[in-house]
């Protein structure tokens, strides 16, 4: 019966709880929203930028994490991807070899860092086969190709075919040889459009002396992007002692502490507007108590314990965060729907990833993160109970005389 | 007028902790946009900082094809002539040549690298972009025939202060210039491109390079952010033959950046007024409602129904003024602290995040323009305002008969 | 045996500056089966003493005792009880509970009482029956007029067997046809359930029909007429 009071209370005051609900519902709907394309934003930057500069578990020379020294490189690189792929079948492995040197037209000469990747493999991962302005992605086992920024074709004044002389130094010694453009990309992020160049592998590999099958890394990869969790000891024991092996978090760990501060950034919005929620609810639950003083000093008349009108406004304000709650759940889903459909393109925002060179997909769109959403909601109900035990404990120690007696 | 302000007023504190709730909420929602204004426009400092302050200066020229094609032969002609006209103007504080190239760098040991090569005035380069505040160890250029090299170009070749780095580059004669230089200074400029290079006195590159008195870029300081379009005309005028951009047509990203900021900033101040709309609404329509009597008998007393629209939406007015306050106070309080704690937004020790090769400050100060501050307040008022229309067209409605008739 | 008495009661109030004795030292006890009203001009104290006795509220000083427990001593939930076991209310302006319909509102004591559903509402059937409301337990106060509320109330106030039925005012918003059939429902309920009434009021009509008529003046007893 009480539930019933309670609910018929909230009915008869159709605007107030309209308002107050009202509140919650759209606090709730920003809150899911934006939280659910930002775990949209961070799930795509995390993808792109595990799969593209390191990988779930990558494989390095030992030291070459903290010292980036491009003279660090792994010999007999497809002997040990070869092992981890035996020992792990469901993974994709492949290798890379980053280099700086520097890039030289007849006209003009560019300091750049110079990836060599696996044709084939790379163009899954990649997001610059999409970028492509001009020319084609690698080909795989045609020698002598290079992949340029539209801006560093421009510098160096060459175009599609065009040859263009590539210098690396490994352990003191310059090596140079000739290559030609086989396209150029856009990616719209400067330094990688201005210093970044990509090469085949093997080709690559042929300019350092002293070294069989040399790759800076062997990168390691998987569905979806969370590390699996017995991933980079099953690696490990594939390569054995020697090289360093690492998890996405050990390889990349600007990403994640990016990750992690902008979504502190986000959690402090969000209490923030749930808090402004529930000033809202509790204004409304003690103007309503205000201007039914009276009847509540009738329900005392009959009998009911202070107890009784306690738990009869926090069933009104739960009520509220229930109903306010699912009003905003639904409509949070509503707003997400588009994003998680359709995107939004932030291309013309610049591509700005936390980890350099990387080109990020700027198709941007939004995942439906059910178990936040939960939280969320939850944490919506319970807000409107907190806010409705001032209230409630004020219709607790109302005096019933006094009540009787107002108007 | 003044009656029914004081009636207004009173009215307000009929039920003060409504209107203290009411105003709370609307409070704490200015408090935060003017918060976010203030985190936001640190953080456009920090990335103003960065870019502009420590790089690009207010305006750069080059040679006009030079920004296209960043060909080291694009030099700007009869530089002398044309710093000297920059410095006789008395918009113009410093101008600031520099010789911007590649060179292959060696150390003592067997190490080579390849980066960037900056010739510059030490002088002028101290008062522009105060480099020699980012020397890390050591001290910055002073005498010719020596360098200072970039923290990654150091750890690269395994070189310290007092040891001796090899230069050698494609001199514009066609010759190799190669010279020794001695390391006076490491510095962490924050920009990736720059810390993997080195930096020389203008004078040794210019020779190095067998280049004459050429330079390449003109970095130019002006008295205030306002002169940089009016420098900019009446150099373009003087110089048709000059590439003469301000550095928001250099970063198009910062600007970018603030841009951005702007639709964040809408977004927030349209959160708030919602709530607030929300919140005085209600406030006010329960205030009408429990008036009912009351107001019917205004309006048997004569008071026209204008005049009783005014008291109302003076009521709101008001409200939003107290909202107002109470959101520049807690505004204020909380931008006060950001601007003398800030928050720090550490990526990696000592390093912020990196925007477009440029490395920010971790820790955000808060930065407020009043401006900023205001807008909120102004748009909580005129929701206040706007919100007060609906009961107070509710409250004319009313029959005053059967007004009074009611209990 | 007495089920209200009252020894020497006193009740004072703050009213801005001024204390307010709305009770002096009154002295009264009610037996069993008595249908009482209580007359007196305004501010002699009647309302006080209805509230005194109804555990409402607590005396200044002196004693007041229903059903053998002294209620002055008692904590708030124990008033709350003693209300919901032992007292009915109806008031001048019917006071029921706007969302509950008349079926609901008469089931609601019995409801705090912890009475089955079951029993809940046989009883509340069987009361609106008795009052004359059968066929109307489905509305809600809104739906039913002056008189008709008032019978809920009078329902519910019964629908306990309470110890004693505190009515205040109760007809004094109603035409006086209406008044006289709810006059009667009293004083049927009285004679044929041996409900005790007590009442405040100026009606006269009520008075006529009264076994015992107490007079206040100034918070104290002036005249107390057995008929």
């Amino acid at each position: 019966m009480i539930f019933r009071m309670a609910l018929r209370n909230l009915i008869r005051r159709p605007m107030q709880s309209f308002l107050a609900s009202g509140a919650v519902a759209g606090c709730l709907a920003l809150i899911i929203w934006t939280c659910n394309f930002q775990d949209g934003a961070w799930v795509l930057l995390m993808d792109d930028t595990i799969r593209a500069s390191a990988g779930h578990v990558v494989v390095q020379a030992d030291g070459y994490q903290d010292a980036k020294d491009s003279n660090l490189l792994v010999a007999d690189s497809s002997a040990i991807a070869t092992k981890i792929r035996q020992q792990n079948p469901e993974t994709t492995v492949m290798r890379r070899l980053i280099l700086g040197g520097m890039i030289a037209s007849p006209e003009n000469s560019v300091a750049v860092g110079i990836s060599g990747v696996e044709a084939e493999a790379e163009k899954a991962v990649s997001q610059i086969p999409k970028m492509m302005v001009d020319g084609e992605w690698l080909e795989a086992g045609t020698s002598g190709q290079v992949l340029i920024g539209t801006t560093l074709a421009k510098r160096l004044q060459v175009g599609l075919g065009d040859k263009v002389v590539l210098t690396v130094s490994y352990r003191g010694e310059l090596q140079a040889l000739p290559f030609r453009v086989a396209g150029t990309f856009t990616i719209g992020n400067a330094s990688m459009d201005n210093f970044f160049v990509l090469a085949n592998l093997p080709t690559l590999q042929e300019m350092l002396p002293g070294i069989t099958d040399p790759a800076t890394m062997i990168s390691v990869q998987v569905e979806g992007y969370k590390v699996p969790a017995g991933l980079k000891a099953s690696v490990r024991e594939a390569v054995g002692d020697g090289p360093e092996v690492l998890r996405a978090e050990e390889a990349l760990p600007e990403l994640f502490k990016a990750e992690e501060l902008d979504k502190i950034g986000g959690y402090f919005m969000w209490i923030f507007i749930g808090i402004l929620a529930s000033i809202g609810i509790l204004n409304v639950l003690l103007m309503s108590l205000f201007q039914r003083t009276r009847e509540l000093g009738m329900l005392q008349a009959m009998g009911m314990r202070p107890s009784g009108l306690v738990q009869l406004l926090l069933t009104e304000g739960f009520l509220l965060g229930v109903f306010g709650a699912l009003l905003g759940f639904i409509a949070g889903l509503a707003a997400t729907y588009p994003m998680v459909e359709y995107g939004i393109d932030y291309g013309m925002i610049n591509n700005q990833a936390p980890v350099s060179g990387v080109a990020l997909n700027t198709l941007m769109k939004a995942v439906y993160s059910w178990d936040k959403m939960a939280i969320w909601t939850g944490f919506h109900v319970l807000l409107a109970v907190l806010a409705s035990l001032w209230p409630a404990l004020r219709a607790g120690r109302l005096e019933a005389v006094e009540s009787m007696r107002s108007q | 007028m003044g009656i029914l302000t004081a009636i207004a007023w009173r009215n307000l504190w009929r039920h003060p902790t409504r209107t203290v709730l009411t105003s709370l909420t609307m409070g704490l929602g200015v408090a935060f946009c003017i918060f976010m204004a203030s985190w936001i426009g640190g953080f456009l400092d920090v990335m103003r900082t960065a870019t502009v302050d420590r790089n690009l200066g207010h305006l750069q020229i080059h040679h006009k094809d030079y920004p296209e094609t960043m060909n080291p032969y694009d030099v700007v002609p009869q530089a002398q002539s044309v710093i000297e006209g920059l410095q006789d103007k008395p918009d113009v504080k410093i101008v600031a040549p520099r010789i911007q190239a590649f060179g292959m760098y060696a150390g003592a040991k067997d190490e080579a690298a390849s980066g960037s090569f900056v010739g510059v005035d030490p002088e002028a380069e101290k008062n522009l972009t105060e480099m020699h505040k980012r020397v890390r160890k050591g001290r910055w250029l002073k005498n010719s025939r020596e360098a200072v090299i970039g923290h990654r170009l150091a750890k690269e070749l395994n070189l310290d202060v007092g040891g001796e780095l090899l230069v050698v580059v494609n001199a514009l004669d066609g010759s190799i210039g190669n010279q020794v230089y001695p390391v006076v200074g490491i510095y962490n400029s924050g920009m990736l491109e720059r810390d993997g290079g080195a930096m020389f006195p203008l004078q040794d590159a210019q020779e190095l390079f067998a280049m004459g008195d050429g330079v390449h870029e003109l970095v130019v300081l002006t008295q205030a952010e306002e002169k940089i379009e009016t420098v900019q005309n009446s150099t373009t005028n003087a110089y048709p033959d000059l590439a003469v951009r301000t550095w928001y047509e250099i970063s198009p990203e910062t600007k970018q950046m603030e841009d951005l900021t702007a639709v964040t900033s809408f977004f927030f101040y349209f959160i708030i007024m919602a709530i607030s709309g929300f919140m005085v609404v209600n406030t006010l329509l329960m205030s009408v409602y429990e008036r009912t009597r009351e107001l019917g008998l205004f309006a048997s007393l004569g008071l026209p129904p204008k005049r009783v629209v005014m008291m109302i939406l003076i009521e709101s007015g008001l409200l939003g003024v107290l909202s107002s306050l109470l959101g520049l106070g807690f505004g204020l309080l909380g931008h006060l602290f950001l601007a003398n704690y800030g928050i720090t937004m550490e990526i990696k020790e000592g390093e912020g995040f990196i925007l477009n090769g440029v490395v920010l400050d971790p820790v955000i100060f808060g930065q407020l323009n009043m401006t900023q501050a205001i807008i909120p307040l102004v748009i909580v008022m005129f929701v206040s305002v706007v919100a007060g229309l609906w009961p107070a067209r509710r409250a004319v409605k009313l029959d005053p008969v059967v007004a009074l008739a009611q209990e | 045996m007495a089920i209200v008495s009252i020894e020497k009661a006193t009740r004072h109030y703050q009213d801005g500056d001024q204390v307010v004795e709305a009770l002096r030292g009154l002295d009264l006890s009610i037996e069993p089966g008595e249908f009482t009203a209580i007359m007196g001009p305004s501010g002699s104290g009647k309302t006080t003493l209805l509230n005194l006795i109804g555990g409402m509220d607590t005396p200044t000083s002196g004693r007041v005792t229903v059903s053998g427990k002294e209620v002055s001593s008692m904590s708030k939930t124990e008033r709350s009880d003693l209300r919901r076991d032992h007292v009915g209310f109806i008031f001048q302006s019917y006071n029921l509970i706007p969302v509950l319909t008349a079926q609901e509102n008469t089931e609601f004591v019995l409801l705090l009482q912890g009475k089955s559903e079951a029993e809940r509402n046989q009883r509340a059937r069987e009361i609106l029956k008795a009052v004359g409301l059968e066929g109307m337990e489905g509305r809600r106060p809104a739906e039913l007029s002056g008189g008709q509320q008032q019978r809920v109330a009078v329902a519910r106030a019964i629908a306990t067997k309470p110890t004693i039925v505190l009515a205040d005012e109760p007809t004094a918003n109603l035409d006086s046809e209406t008044k006289a059939e709810l006059i009667g429902l009293m004083r049927r309920m009285n004679e044929e359930e041996g409900v005790t009434f007590l009442f405040s009021t100026h009606d006269h009509e009520i008075i006529d029909v009264a076994r015992r008529v107490v007079t206040l003046r100034d918070g104290q007893v002036s005249s107390d007429e057995h008929r």
